[in-house]
């Protein structure tokens, strides 16, 4: 906040400043200022040889002024001050100054003027007194504004934090100033020379009224030799200072109250007072201006951006749409294959066991039987992916459940009096460690129920498949007669080969039967 | 056990003659072997068979959802086994809405036919 502040108010750092005492003036405003300052300077010096004449006193003319007068400026030194405010300038409240002090000098000229102050104690007042106010404030006000022009030129600017006590200090010294003026131009009265004669002027007023208009020549000068006199603010000052100069110098030759000198002197003066608010004012209106054109501009903007970003939505939701279309495409393609793969597989199995019974008992039908049931056990896993939701994994525990029960059927295990039991933990895997998984355990328990229950009545056959360390156990125990009963076969290779193929290894051990247990990298595929 | 008759209805033609034969050795009297839907239904309606194994997906439009749903409207008497290879939710919710007497799912072992007919029969 400080620091932008700052920044907007450093002199060349900001292209255009957003504080109106800081604008510089474009063409427009130097020739309106040209106008401006040349009809006030011929129309005040034609009128000039005129101002001796006399016209009928009108005293209320002068509330009209003063009231002008304190409007304008009060309502300028405002102004000024809140440009102060916003741009740290130091030299702003200067000039906010001048015009305060003006403001605040004219409310007891008016009082002694048209006699309506209190006429008590100090207070009480003389004839001089409102001409005294006049010529402190006629005096004051190119003096502040030689201050102005030397504060600017060598003045800098006030961080935000240390604005509002010099402005607060500046309001009331010249509020002090006034009252205090005001005193001493009515309790001391007898003791200042006499500057008017009733309505006759004194010839004191005369040295008083060139130095008032040298002064306002040497402001003028100062704020068109600013090095940014062409500020807007510097344009405007300086055609109040020229219509300031024709308040005096036409009472300088009327030399007499309610001559025609005097009358244009307070109508030009009136016109220094108001000129510079009005024009400021007609700044802060074009700015307004500006501001809506600029906001407009912003809304249609706005609303194309929110076309474009609605469009846009459109397009990504069709996209979105059509590629949920592609994904479910692919879904159903998916699903149709391993359908037609599981098919085939039970296809080949129904054959292979059609065929086994054709050749009778003997080493051709067990062998037919042995493949019917590889098939059977390769089908199985298709079964299980088709029933995944995204169809890249296979539930295992309940693939060992469903090959458990096809084996006891197919191996004749209940006739046999043998148990087939399945102690799984909740897993699913991909589905070619689920394949290695089936047909090792098709393989394992198939070779247990054919060699290892020769000459039993009963036994129990366990597949476990459990997480371990890190690691998955697969186990397939038995308690029958022992290893040394399986003949080593193309069973026992595609064992191996498989628990190679998923970076597994093997372990047996025979304790009253046998033990086949297989440890697998979690990293194998199984979740 | 040759009282029991079934008609299986399948269209891939090698399920279909390897169910045959098995149940035939087993001592079913299969009444008829169906590829589609309107087969079923009319097999159905003119054998009465005690139980259909019946395949959901079919050859035509209508699958074995749809013939199953005409069957038990039909009221032959005929128990309906779905023996299907698709796990399918949707397809699920589908044969599950006939309330069918069993549900199997392929590949599955001729063993595992038999002891469900048996079981939906309630012979032993």
């Amino acid at each position: 906040m400080i620091d932008q502040a700052n920044s907007v108010s450093a002199p060349g750092s900001c292209a255009a400043p957003r504080t109106l005492a800081l604008a510089e003036a474009n063409d427009r405003h130097r020739r309106r200022y040209l106008w401006a300052i040349g009809a006030i300077a011929a129309l005040g010096t034609v009128l000039l040889p005129f101002a001796r004449l006399p016209l009928p006193a009108v005293p209320e003319f002068n509330i009209v002024y003063v009231t002008g007068v304190l409007f304008g400026d009060l309502a300028t030194a405002f102004l000024l001050f809140a440009q102060f405010r916003a741009s740290g300038r130091a030299s702003l409240i200067v000039l906010g100054a001048a015009y305060l002090f003006t403001a605040t000098i004219v409310i007891p000229h008016l009082l002694y003027f048209s006699e309506f102050a209190p006429r008590v104690g100090w207070f009480a007042g003389a004839p001089q007194t409102a001409a005294w106010l006049w010529h402190a404030w006629h005096l004051a006000f190119p003096l502040s504004v030689l201050g102005y022009v030397a504060v600017e030129r060598w003045g800098g600017e006030l961080s935000f934090r240390r604005r509002a006590m010099p402005l607060g200090i500046t309001v009331a010294g010249v509020v002090a100033l006034s009252f205090g003026l005001t005193l001493a131009f009515t309790a001391f009265e007898g003791h200042l020379p006499q500057l008017h004669d009733g309505r006759v002027w004194n010839p004191i007023t005369f040295q008083l009224g060139w130095t008032m208009g040298l002064a306002t020549v040497a402001a003028l000068v100062g704020v068109m030799t600013l090095p940014n006199r062409h500020r807007v603010l510097h344009l405007w000052l300086s055609v109040a200072l020229v219509a300031f100069l024709f308040d005096i110098v036409p009472n300088m030759i009327a030399l007499e109250r309610f001559a025609f000198g005097w009358y244009a002197g307070r109508v030009s003066g009136l016109l220094a007072a108001t000129f510079l608010f009005v024009m400021l004012l007609r700044e802060t209106s074009s700015l307004y201006v500006s501001l809506g054109a600029a906001l407009d501009e912003a809304a249609d903007l706005n609303v194309a951006l929110e076309r474009r970003v609605d469009e846009r939505t459109a397009e990504l939701r069709a996209l979105n749409t059509s590629l949920d279309g592609a994904v479910k495409q692919r879904d159903l393609l998916l699903s149709e294959v391993y359908h037609r793969v599981n098919n085939n597989l039970q296809g080949v199995s129904s054959m292979l066991l059609m065929e086994s019974k054709r050749l009778g008992e003997g080493p051709g039908c067990a062998a037919m039987l042995r493949m019917a049931r590889r098939a059977r056990a390769m089908g199985l896993v298709h079964q299980q992916i088709m029933g995944s939701n995204q169809l890249d994994s296979v539930d295992l525990h309940r693939l060992l459940h469903d090959l458990a029960r096809n084996l006891r059927d197919s191996l004749g295990m209940d006739n046999r009096g043998l148990v087939l039991d399945v102690e799984a933990d909740a897993m699913t895997a991909d589905i070619d460690f689920a394949m290695s998984i089936g047909l090792i355990v098709n393989e394992l328990v198939s070779n247990a129920v054919e060699h290892a229950y020769e000459g039993r009545p009963s036994g129990r056959v366990v597949i476990g498949l459990r997480r371990e360390n890190g690691m998955l156990r697969l186990e397939v125990a038995d308690d029958g007669v022992g290893i040394k009963a399986a003949p080593e076969g193309l069973g026992s290779r595609i064992v191996a080969g498989l628990v190679a193929q998923a970076n597994g290894r093997q372990e047996t051990f025979e304790e009253g039967g046998t033990r086949r247990c297989f440890l697998f990298p979690t990293s194998g595929g199984a979740v | 056990m040759s009282d029991i008759s079934v008609l299986i209805v399948e269209d891939e033609f090698i399920l279909a003659m390897s169910m045959e034969e098995d149940l035939i050795d087993r001592g079913y009297f299969v009444t008829g072997v169906a590829a589609s839907a309107s087969d079923a239904v009319d097999l159905a309606r003119r054998t009465r068979p005690d139980v259909i194994l019946m395949d959901i997906r079919l050859k035509g439009e209508a699958d074995g959802v749809d013939a199953a749903q005409q069957i038990h409207a039909g009221q032959y008497g005929s128990k309906i086994i779905f023996v299907t290879a698709s796990r399918e939710p949707a397809t699920l919710e589908r044969i599950e809405k006939d309330h069918p007497a069993a549900v199997l799912f392929k590949p599955v072992a001729p063993e595992e036919v038999d002891r469900r007919i048996r079981s939906v029969l309630e012979v032993s």
